[in-house]
């Protein structure tokens, strides 16, 4: 059922030309250098250290791995996160 | 992220979460609308930073799921309400004084007068008084342009009135009326400013005195105003009636005309063989006192130095209080020393009568004729000094206008 309404959504964001990250709810994950990084959509955080973020997805997660991360900022879908970011995964 | 100055005003507080799975309360927090930033990790603390505002709620949403809330550093406009009270002195000083700037400021402490020449500045000054507009007076209570009206309505002799109001200083700025000088309007006599011979009249009105060839003194009559009428040689009169008519009084009228005279001019130099003559020497030396009512204060130069011959020059800068006169003032030295000079009698002579051309110069008008002049040597050759005289033969205007006192008993 679930993968039908996708199915269909992902047909008509084609179709009609709108960005997917508006009709499918995908994160928007925007890196900056090495630095700076912006996740929209995102549906919390998993798990927070120094050197690994996990920041919860509609579907799956995202592993950050770094060194001196730090959330600069947090808002209900949208985050900002500094320090050397070294990797970044998506999870299911 | 938020807008940086809007934290500052409300005010920002960075707490330090302790226990286990913090990020339990990341997630509750941002679900709830509790805005939370620069979270990091520092041990087994977090820390993070809240609003003021936020923080009741954080706490509550802590202590529901067993976590510790530390309190570590204030910041912004609310938290500053401490420091403001602990220097309440200060702060109420310094409103103080930028009242007391501003209220100083909004009076007129000082009132000049520019651009009069024949009207005196205290008539000036006493019409702008009576407009609002002295010493000590309040800005607030006159209008500008209105004194400027009024002043120009009370003094007729001023043409244009303008009142410059800057900071504390009120400056008047005026320009006089340039009047027609007053003419004799009634009968008159036209009279010899100066003794000479008469070379020329043109009598335009009225009846000559005098015709060329006459010497006449100052204040003889050339041109009189008193008329006494004369039976014309051109017009025959044929009525019988008219003669009777002829023995007129005499009438007066305003006498016009030119009379030009040979008058003469002496001028006189003088010149020594052996010159001696003050000069500035260029050297300066320069004081500034400062002056209180009880004692002057040397600023700047020496107090004891001077020279031997010198020319002073004071300039004052005096404020006048109830506690006496403050001010400064800079006195100006320029030495002066003695220079000799020697002539041959040749150079004593030209330079004699250069002199004695110059003060002739003088006592001439611009508009007269040299007609003649003659150099006289008065001196002896044995004479340490040299004198000359030169006399000048001129033809001049010699004609002004005298009144006619027509009382009862003088005509």
């Amino acid at each position: 059922m679930e993968k039908r309404k996708d199915v269909i959504r992902q047909a008509m964001a084609e179709f009609l030309d709108i960005p997917r990250d508006l009709v499918l709810d995908l994160p928007r994950v925007t890196l900056v250098g090495r630095n700076e990084l912006y996740i929209e959509n995102h549906r919390g955080v998993i798990e927070y250290n120094l050197n690994r973020l996990r920041v919860n997805l509609s579907r799956g997660y995202l592993e950050i791995e770094g060194n001196e991360l730090e959330i600069k900022a947090l808002m209900a879908d949208e985050m900002k996160v500094t320090g050397e970011v070294l990797a970044i995964k998506y999870m299911d | 992220m938020g807008n940086k100055l809007f934290d500052q005003v409300g005010g920002t507080i960075k707490v330090a979460l302790k226990g286990k799975n913090q990020e339990k309360i990341i997630n509750m927090a941002s679900s709830r609308g509790i805005y939370i930033w620069d979270i990091k990790k520092n041990g087994d603390d977090l820390n993070f930073k809240v609003r003021t505002s936020g923080l009741k709620a954080l706490q509550s949403i802590s202590e529901e799921n067993d976590y510790e809330l530390d309190v570590r550093e204030k910041q912004g406009l609310p938290f500053y309400r401490n420091l403001f009270r602990r220097r309440m002195g200060f702060f109420t000083g310094a409103l103080i004084f930028i009242l007391a700037l501003y209220i100083m400021s909004s009076f007129v402490w000082f009132v000049e007068v520019d651009g009069n020449k024949k009207v005196e500045s205290s008539k000036i000054l006493l019409t702008a008084a009576k407009h609002g507009v002295y010493q000590g007076a309040a800005k607030w209570n006159f209008s500008r342009i209105e004194a400027e009206e009024a002043m120009l309505r009370d003094l007729g002799e001023l043409s244009y009135v303008k009142l410059d109001i800057r900071g504390v200083k009120a400056r008047i700025q005026v320009v006089e009326k340039i009047l027609p000088k007053t003419d004799i309007s009634g009968p008159c006599h036209i009279v010899a400013t100066r003794d000479g011979v008469i070379e020329e009249v043109l009598a335009l009105d009225g009846q000559a005195n005098v015709k060329p060839g006459d010497v006449v003194k100052k204040g003889d009559i050339l041109i009189s105003g008193v008329v006494f009428p004369e039976k014309s040689p051109y017009i025959v009169n044929n009525d019988e009636e008219e003669k009777e008519e002829e023995q007129e009084e005499p009438y007066t009228v305003r006498a016009r005309g030119q009379v030009k005279a040979r008058v003469w001019h002496e001028g006189y130099g003088e010149c020594r063989l052996h010159e001696e003559k003050l000069v500035l020497s260029g050297r300066k030396l320069r004081k500034i006192y400062i002056e209180t009512p009880w004692k002057t204060f040397l600023v700047k130069g020496q107090r004891e130095k001077t020279y031997n011959l010198y020319e002073q020059k004071i300039k004052k800068r005096i404020v006048k209080s109830p506690l006496g006169d403050f001010g400064f003032f800079q006195v100006e030295l320029k030495e002066k020393i003695k220079k000799t000079r020697d002539f041959t009698e040749k150079e004593a002579v030209k330079l004699a009568q250069e002199r004695a051309m110059k003060t002739l110069a003088r006592k001439m008008g611009d508009n007269t004729k040299i007609s003649e002049s003659r150099v006289d040597i008065l001196s002896r050759p044995s004479d340490p000094i040299l004198r000359a005289r030169i006399s000048v033969e001129a033809i001049e205007d010699i004609a002004t206008t005298q009144p006619i006192n027509i009382s009862p008993n003088s005509n």
